[in-house]
């Protein structure tokens, strides 16, 4: 599943051709990423530009190699956001953390939902509910790589509290958004007016989620056994990281269970434990993986903008910058809003909180998945899907890429406003 | 009716998955510790049975008696018409996979009877209260405390629908069938045989299952082995359909290997009641207060409970009875079986379903009241009997009918609040269950597998 096999069927190259190709790229990538940290945003905007300005054409990759990235990634970026959450450093407002994931998540998504569907509405170019609700449950979930890239600028000006809360938020939103996006699709896929039916998704949801985090629990034994009684040095953890991640996956969808929730569940359980074999700690097996995770997550990147259709982008510019807005300025606020009853810390840390949600990879993978499942969607005519799908790529590439721009390149900006 | 169907479908094709599921995980968790405890637990079981009076300790049943009590729970008409059921629902290969989750629901009833012993107490006037019930309410954090009440309240519920209706409606027909009484009549007559019985409190009730239990367990595993020995040609492609019809389903099963699995899991939670934990009520209550032996001793039901539904599914595979599909009631399947191996022998398995099923009444009334005595107290305990007894009269013409899905799905609350507080303790069990096992090495010296048990078993991850 690496971008090579493909690449051989679009551009007829010999193998090395191929491989010095790859290669280039990905040097390209850590230019990219080092100039957008000169810039002062996040280094994974650069490489999603970077993507968008090799456009190398289209059926470069076949769809289902897509799919099959996308789901790889998906899972390892959810694997690796359960070993993120740790538990021990939030200790004292695990509770808020966790509201602020799963409440916020569906607060922000129904209001960004109502606000993309009024957006495209005042724009005079009217999209189904369904699908507006869709996109903004993509748009829920928070990148905990970037928002930390951002914020280790102005580690010393960021209360640790308000850190450790932001990366475990980022961590558990990820699930969240995606339970979210399934319901929706699941509740959609079937028109939702039919009662028997509707208790069908439901019971496929609530199963999904159920045996996902069992299957998880059960695969988080087998990992802690060869973790216990296989592993003779540090250096062969990586490929106990990334069988893990791939088996929770495969075993929790084979089973009837979702396959995220089943990594992340995993990762979670993985990370807050204690290991008889003295060689290992939850930190090591963080570590370990946190190369892979940045190949992984750079090939995203990379390859989310090599996929995006430049086209596309100037249509959705103006509702892109429309919605951004939305997400930023209401939205995520009143997301965090809503919990603030519950919250340990003053307004200015919930105003902190508030900017701090940047997104990341997991929108644009997941904006790949709605794009997908478009036609399924009931009251979508198929003439309209060409101009819908450039329209959710478009739309979520324009407000990943401002959001991180803009919230990056002012972070330090607020950090210092708050301060005083 | 349809609600309920519609209900019953939606928590069952949950639940189905996730008892598995659950007791994989514990099997994993405890090292597969049940497996090697099986010699112990029937080392335990056969000095408890030849000396009843040793070791003293608190407990109305020494656990010898309280195992065929559960057994006489266990065994019931699970075991003849569910298995009939099961089988023309998911073809011969039900079988294979019966065995495989009735020996990873052993870790299961383990568990839960293990935990039960842990956190039973001991009430006012010296009896014994055990059960998930109070594994809830002592064990778990305050927050969850209204489970144990929706736990003991649906047992009690469940135990009407699923041990007391069912079992009379399937008593009743049988007798109308061969003796022509009418039900109302078997009703009466079942109704007063339990009252003399659970009018003596748990001691009778006890008296009774040693009587009985071994005697119908082992007439009828005997019986059948005969049969099926008898017909020794048939047995063996018997015995391929099952292996082969594990993985490869027949047409019957329209939706390939998942109708097989989920009827078989079915089978298993109501057959061997496993996840239910009404084994853990009445095991986990008697002498002495020891974990690891009661666990032992009640996770043998399992096999007990599983051999007799083998027994009755090869024959009902081997006579070709099964392939009729689900149009014929279950009875029927197995009364074609029956006179297939033996002309005019239906009368054993019906025998064998009165013998059954009044334990299962007898059982099931100890556990129900159990429940109600931690809900209410002393109080109501004869006006529950009373109520028990009534119900055997009134649901006597009734059986088998929708009655039977709103057991199952009152069953349903049953087993989700066990199987939510078995995980949420399993970090404590498996801690427990590390330092228990090399000490049980020591203390009784022939126990050769419990020393191989590894020191630095790994353990549950505390989130």
């Amino acid at each position: 599943m690496t971008p090579s096999e493909p690449l051989a069927s679009g551009v007829q190259l010999p193998l090395a051709g191929v491989l010095a190709v790859i290669a280039v790229i990905y040097l390209a990538t850590l230019v990219a990423s080092r100039l957008a940290l000169q810039l002062r945003v996040p280094a994974i905007l650069g490489i999603l530009v970077l993507g968008v300005a090799l456009q190398p054409g289209t059926g470069l990759l076949s769809v289902t190699a897509v799919d099959a990235l996308n789901t790889v990634t998906l899972s390892m970026l959810l694997f690796v956001a359960g070993l993120n959450s740790d538990t021990q450093h939030i200790r004292g407002f695990l509770g808020y953390g966790v509201l602020l994931a799963v409440g916020g998540v569906a607060v922000s998504s129904l209001v960004l939902g109502g606000l993309i569907w009024a957006v495209f509405q005042g724009l005079g170019n009217p999209i189904p509910h369904t699908l507006a609700l869709l996109v903004a449950a993509c748009l829920g979930s928070t990148d905990a790589g970037a928002t930390l890239s951002v914020l280790r600028g102005v580690q010393e000006r960021i209360p640790v509290r308000v850190r450790s809360l932001v990366e475990f938020e980022s961590s558990v939103n990820d699930p969240a958004a995606i339970l979210f996006l399934f319901l929706i699709l699941g509740l959609s896929g079937q028109g939702g007016s039919e009662g028997a039916a509707l208790l069908d998704q439901l019971q496929g949801f609530i199963k999904s989620v159920g045996s996902g985090i069992l299957v998880g629990l059960i695969l988080t034994y087998l990992a802690q056994f060869v973790l216990n009684q296989l592993i003779t040095s540090k250096d062969q953890i990586l490929v106990v990281g990334i069988a893990i991640a791939l088996a929770s996956y495969g075993f929790a969808s084979l089973l009837g269970g979702s396959g995220f929730i089943a990594a992340y569940v995993t990762g979670l359980f993985l990370a807050n434990n204690i290991y008889d074999n003295k060689l290992i700690t939850p930190e090591l097996l963080e570590h370990s993986l946190e190369p892979f995770n940045t190949t992984m997550q750079i090939t995203v990147f990379l390859l989310f903008g090599v996929l995006i259709d430049a086209r596309s982008i100037p249509g959705a510019v103006l509702p892109g910058v429309l919605v951004a807005l939305a997400l930023m300025l209401v939205a995520r606020p009143l997301s965090v809003l809503a919990c603030q009853p519950w919250s340990p810390f003053d307004w200015r840390g919930g105003a902190l909180i508030a900017w701090c949600g940047l997104r990341g990879a997991v929108p644009i993978a997941l904006g790949y998945s709605v794009t997908q499942a478009l036609p399924s969607l009931p009251g979508i005519a198929p003439t309209d899907l060409p101009r819908l799908e450039d329209l959710v790529e478009g739309l979520i590439f324009v407000v990943v890429f401002l959001n991180l721009s803009l919230q990056g390149l002012s972070l330090p900006w607020l950090c210092q406003r708050l301060e005083r | 009716m349809e609600l309920v169907a519609a209900l019953h479908a939606f928590v069952w094709g949950l639940l189905a998955d996730w008892v598995c599921f659950v007791a994989v995980f514990l099997c994993l968790g405890l090292n597969f510790g049940p497996w090697r405890l099986i010699p112990y637990g029937l080392r335990q079981l056969w000095r408890s049975l030849r000396h009843p009076g040793t070791p003293a300790g608190d407990g109305e049943l020494d656990s010898g008696t309280a195992f065929l009590v559960t057994l006489g729970g266990t065994v019931g008409i699970g075991n003849i018409s569910g298995v009939a059921l099961a089988v023309s629902i998911g073809g011969p290969g039900v079988l294979a996979w019966l065995w495989a989750v009735s020996l990873v629901s052993m870790a299961l009833k383990f568990a839960e009877t293990a935990l039960a012993v842990r956190f039973r107490s001991t009430l006012a006037d010296g009896s014994v209260l055990a059960g998930p019930m109070l594994t809830i309410r002592r064990g778990l954090h305050r927050r969850w405390r209204a489970l144990a009440g929706v736990f003991a309240a649906m047992t009690v519920l469940s135990a009407f629908g699923s041990s007391n209706g069912l079992q009379i409606g399937q008593l009743a027909a049988v007798m109308a069938q061969d003796l022509g009484s009418p039900p109302l009549l078997t009703g009466l007559v079942a109704a007063l045989a339990t009252a003399a019985v659970i009018s003596g409190g748990l001691r009778r009730v006890g008296w009774v299952a040693t009587l009985l239990v071994p005697l119908m367990v082992l007439g009828y595993g005997l019986t059948m082995t005969a049969l099926l020995l008898a017909h020794g040609p048939d047995l063996r492609p018997a015995l391929e359909q099952v292996l082969a019809g594990a993985l490869a389903p027949r047409a019957i099963a329209a939706g390939g290997v998942a109708v097989t699995i989920s009827a078989a899991v079915r089978l298993a939670v109501f057959s061997n009641e496993a996840g239910t934990g009404s084994a853990a009520i009445v095991q986990a209550a008697a002498r002495p207060a020891d974990p690891l032996r009661q666990g032992s001793i009640a996770m043998l039901g399992n096999l007990v409970d599983t051999a007799l539904c083998s027994a009755t599914g090869l024959l009902l595979i081997a006579s070709g009875a099964s392939g009729a599909g689900t149009a014929i009631a279950p009875l029927a399947l197995v009364d074609a079986a029956m006179d297939w191996a033996r002309p005019g022998s239906q009368w054993i398995s019906h025998l064998a379903i009165v013998l059954f099923s009044f334990t299962t009444i007898l059982s099931a009334a100890v556990v129900a009241e159990r429940c109600l005595l931690f809900l209410a107290g002393a109080r109501w305990r004869l006006a529950f009997r009373c109520c028990w007894c009534a119900a055997l009269v009134l649901l006597a013409p009734f059986g088998g009918s929708g009655l039977w899905l709103t057991a199952e799905l009152l069953e349903a609350l049953v087993v989700l609040p066990n199987l939510l507080s078995l995980l949420l303790l399993s970090p404590l069990l498996f801690q427990w269950f590390a330092d228990a096992v090399p000490r049980m090495g020591r203390t009784s010296a022939a126990t050769a597998p419990a020393r191989s048990a590894p020191h630095s078993s790994p353990r549950h991850p505390s989130p």
